[in-house]
């Protein structure tokens, strides 16, 4: 643990060293300074605290990764294999943690909807905070960080009434053309009362040199707004991606979180709501697919606040080879709460020996008149069901990865947007060991 | 249920301990403080060895270097474990009485004050108005009055087949190399703070081996009682099933009211070898404090057993319903291949009562099984939490495990907590965990009281149902004491 404080001295420096290229007011420049010193303070996390146990952040703290000056060079063509087939949206593209206007497509949005770079949002709106002030409590000294260091991201807003006509694809790249290089982005959706917006938030990544990505997203619900959020992590081998999500939600407000966790070589997602207001609704749905030397962490906190709320998460984890999984899904169901109807289950499928799974589905309750249900399961497929498969002329690879395929399926199904669930589909069964032929057919 | 709620603060209230009662006995007890001195003075005061002595140090040693967990989901003030008294033995028991008749009467005084268990016990022995159990009882008490093993019953019949039941210093004594093979075996010295401390300071304790083939021919029974003031009991329990035997041992404790926190930290450790079975059954009753938190029992408990052999089988029973504060995870390390671990459990809080508990469950050998079925009812302000581990190894193929935690919430202000960690390194494990919480449903209510039941009634029907898995894994002396126990809390709790 000697090598804390230089760690540290690096990371301030660096700051130091970008401070000025940093969008947002002095007052911003202010808070990101108080930011910088809280995560000085508390250092990255490590395995002696209860939420990081099963997951090691080692290999990011031997790093000394640096904040790119700007976006690498990304053409077309190497984006083109992320554009799901048929996905008709408009696109905000951050490289390297910068906005890059060559790679987005945002004309024709319509009256209400605002597209635009987090780093433009907050130089041109003077109220603009680097931290939402609806999500005041943003646990985790990477939250810290990414409050410090945010250079960039998507911002976007839906006016009262607002639909955007057609979803907003939000793609993170990480370029990978030089050693340990970091990008701290923030995105930001503001979805104001009784407006609807779609979000496919892409993290994809090009290179093959190490580097991290520090993500916070920020959504805050109006009422009645929808939020269908629907996140899929294709980082390459060597990225090591740490991402937070924070909903705050006000009456009748109603999100759907997809989560698709499928690259990186180590990959942690904190996912939380806060539902503040009754009838208040959130959907956690998630599939982490570990496969090789991948490392999967899933963290998710619902926190009913208040009364006639509701909760439904479901993940699933596919773990081959030797992959390694980690769910922990809390619900906290606060005094006031009565009412909440919640509920959790997370399932895993183990398809080899070396891989590992570590689930911990918590219930944190605090008033008496609730539904709480959670349950968690692991197992492997059956072999009965490969074996009608295999008498019916599908190979024993096949056979598994079409199993394998069914089990994510329900939730692949979810997400409501064909050319989507076509693209997390076709990505998902390649990863699997014969999978590739049967890509079409789920 | 709004009429519930407001009747649960005033009855809570209201609510006294049933065996809060002081008895007067005086007690041989050494100043406050704990260090190597004190722990010379243990060793020297129960005639112990020198490697005994030696072994205490070291824990000591270890403890030392040991910070309080602060992970559980509790909230005490911090303890001073300067300000604690760690040897209390009564003075009556200087002279080691041979037969109950010895006795200290006061003490037989305090067993009759509480009734239970011993009155079911002749009851279900058919003693008619016997004061004490005899002979034709057919469970074996070992009194733990304090902190020393006062009284060993049956000790004839038990010796005859083979069974060693005594208490723990006796047994450092007389079976020196079994307890030096065995003690820490299981919850090593620095396993966690409070075992280190129990390792350390522990005054006694019962001892169990039972030898190759034998099946115990009755239920082992111990008495926990803390008595006087300012003493913790540090309890250190030994049980070894040699391969083809049985046991079954029951645990009840009760203590006296008092107003300042007692601590308790002890340590069960058991082993199983081959095709041995072992049953542990816990009625845990101590003085929980009154409905403002004042006083109660702090209770941190190391409690595992060790499934050394194949085919073996260990089986934790618990029903808690006493202390302030309850922190107590027993658990199964299932070595043998084909073994098994159960763990039931009922856990009752009411007034400030915390608990914190659950069990782990560690799958080593092949085709190994466990099953976990808790359940926790939360009442007044009443604060509970189930923590359970289950981990399967990669050696541990085929392994199951079965999980299921209901929680029960009585009145609004309390609160109920899961903790489940799943831990799982080998592709053929296959578990599966549930957990629900809820209150009492006012349709079954309805449904209970519309067939005449007064309210009182209902809730302890709905209620004993809740529990029925798990009582029915009690031994039968238990099972009836728990259900009347669990009864008249909540006659206090649900008007």
């Amino acid at each position: 643990m000697n090598d804390i404080a230089p760690l540290i001295d690096h990371y301030l420096a660096e700051y130091a060293r970008i401070e000025r290229q940093l969008p947002g007011s002095d007052a911003n420049k202010r808070a990101r300074k108080a930011a910088l010193k809280a995560f000085g303070e508390a250092g990255f996390p490590d395995t002696r605290q209860e939420d990081w146990k099963y997951t090691s952040l080692r290999p990011v703290e031997k790093r000394r990764f640096e904040i790119s000056d700007e976006a690498g060079d990304v053409s077309e063509d190497a984006l083109a294999p992320f554009l799901p087939a048929d996905l008709d949206a408009y696109r905000i593209v951050i490289v390297d943690g910068h906005f890059s206007a060559r790679l987005s497509m945002l004309d024709g949005l319509p009256k209400g909807v605002i597209v635009q770079s987090f780093a433009e949002y907050l130089e041109s709106d003077a109220e603009a905070t680097v931290q939402s002030e609806a999500i005041a409590s943003q646990p985790g000294s990477l939250s810290d960080m990414n409050a410090a260091f945010a250079t960039d991201g998507a911002y976007v807003h839906l006016a009262a009434n607002a639909a955007a006509d057609k979803p907003i694809h939000v793609i993170t790249v990480s370029s990978g053309g030089h050693e340990e290089r970091m990008a701290q982005v923030r995105h930001r959706y503001v979805i104001d009362a009784s407006s609807q917006a779609t979000v496919i938030e892409h993290y994809v990544g090009l290179g093959d040199k190490p580097y991290f990505t520090n993500i916070v997203t920020e959504a805050v619900m109006g009422q009645n707004a929808q939020l269908t959020r629907c996140r899929v992590q294709q980082e390459s081998s060597r990225g090591y991606h740490v991402a937070s999500f924070f909903a705050h939600q006000t009456r009748d407000s109603r999100v759907l979180n997809h989560g698709f966790d499928l690259g990186g070589r180590l990959a942690r997602t904190d996912t939380h709501a806060r539902l503040v207001d009754p009838n208040a609704e959130v959907h956690f749905y998630g599939v982490y697919v570990p496969t090789g030397r991948q490392h999967m962490d899933n963290h998710t906190c619902v926190d009913h606040d208040t009364e006639h709320s509701v909760s439904r998460e479901i993940y699933k984890g596919v773990l081959a080879d030797y992959g390694r999984g980690v769910f922990n899904g809390k619900i906290l169901i606060r005094k006031d709460a009565q009412k909440t109807d919640s509920d959790l289950s997370c399932d895993a499928l183990l398809l080899s020996d070396k891989a590992e799974v570590d689930a911990k589905p918590e219930l944190e309750i605090y008033a008496d008149d609730v539904v709480a249900a959670h349950g968690s399961t692991v197992g492997q497929l059956d072999e009965d069901a490969v074996f009608y498969l295999k008498s019916r002329g599908v190979e024993d690879d096949g056979a598994r990865a079409i199993l394998t395929y069914s089990f994510a399926n329900a939730l692949v199904q979810k997400v409501g947007l064909e050319p989507v669930e076509r693209f997390v589909e076709a990505a998902l069964m390649s990863k699997l060991p014969g999978g590739e032929s049967y890509a079409d057919l789920a | 249920m709004a009429a519930h709620q407001e009747d649960v603060e005033t009855l809570v209230a209201e609510r006294e301990y049933e065996a809060g009662f002081v008895t007067d006995l005086e007690s041989d007890t050494v100043a406050p403080g704990l260090d190597e001195d004190v722990i010379r003075f243990i060793s020297a005061k129960k005639d112990e060895p020198e490697w005994m002595l030696d072994w205490r140090l070291e824990a000591f040693r270890q403890w030392k270097q040991m910070r309080t967990p602060k992970w559980p989901h509790l909230h005490y003030k911090p303890i001073d474990y300067q300000a604690i008294s760690y040897y209390s033995a009564p003075k009556s028991a200087k002279d080691k009485p041979k037969s109950l008749d010895e006795v200290d009467p006061k003490l037989l005084e305090t067993y009759e004050k509480l009734g239970i268990p011993l009155r079911e016990q002749e009851m279900l022995a058919g003693v008619e108005g016997a004061t004490y159990p005899t002979s034709n009882s057919n469970v074996a008490v070992d009194a733990v009055f304090d902190s020393v093993s006062v009284a060993t019953t049956f000790k004839q019949k038990l010796a005859d087949a083979g069974v060693i039941f005594c208490s723990i210093s006796e047994a450092i004594r007389e079976h020196p190399e079994l307890v030096k093979k065995y003690l820490g075996s299981v919850v090593p010295r620095g396993d966690n703070f409070f075992a280190g401390l129990n390792s350390a300071v522990f005054t006694d304790g019962s001892f169990v081996y039972i030898p190759k083939g034998v099946k115990c021919p009755m239920e082992l029974s111990t008495y926990f009682r803390i008595n006087a003031e300012n003493t913790g009991q540090f309890e250190r329990t030994l049980i070894i099933a040699e391969p083809g035997s049985h046991v079954s041992y029951l645990e009840g404790c009760t203590a006296p009211q008092r107003d300042e926190n007692q601590l308790h930290a002890a340590v069960v450790e058991l082993v199983a070898e081959e095709d041995a079975e072992i049953k542990y059954s816990t009625v845990q009753n101590w003085y929980p404090g009154d409905e403002n938190g004042n006083g109660g029992i702090f209770n941190f408990v190391t409690k595992r057993g060790d499934c050394r052999g194949d085919r073996s089988k260990i089986s934790w029973t618990q029903v808690e319903t006493g202390s302030a504060i309850t922190w107590k995870y027993p658990s199964c390390v299932l070595n043998g291949n084909d073994s098994v671990g159960e763990f039931y459990s009922v856990a009752v809080t009411r007034g400030m009562q915390q608990a914190d508990t659950g069990t782990k469950m560690i799958h080593v050998g092949k085709n190994t099984k466990s099953t976990i079925i808790a359940k926790g009812i939360s009442a007044a302000r009443g604060e509970q939490s189930y923590r359970g581990l289950v981990k399967i190894l990669p050696s541990a193929n085929n392994a199951r495990n079965f999980t299921q935690c209901d929680s029960l919430l009585i009145g609004d202000k309390c609160g109920a907590h899961t903790f489940p960690y799943v831990e799982t390194k080998n592709s053929t494990a296959k578990l599966e965990h549930e957990a629900t919480t809820s209150k009492i449903g006012e349709d079954q209510m309805f449904y209970c009281q519309q067939r005449g039941l007064s309210e009182e009634d209902a809730v302890n029907l709905i209620v004993n149902g809740f529990c029925k898995d798990v009582f029915k894994e009690l031994p039968m002396e238990f099972a009836v004491e728990a259900q009347k126990l669990l009864n008249v809390t909540l006659e206090n709790a649900v008007g």
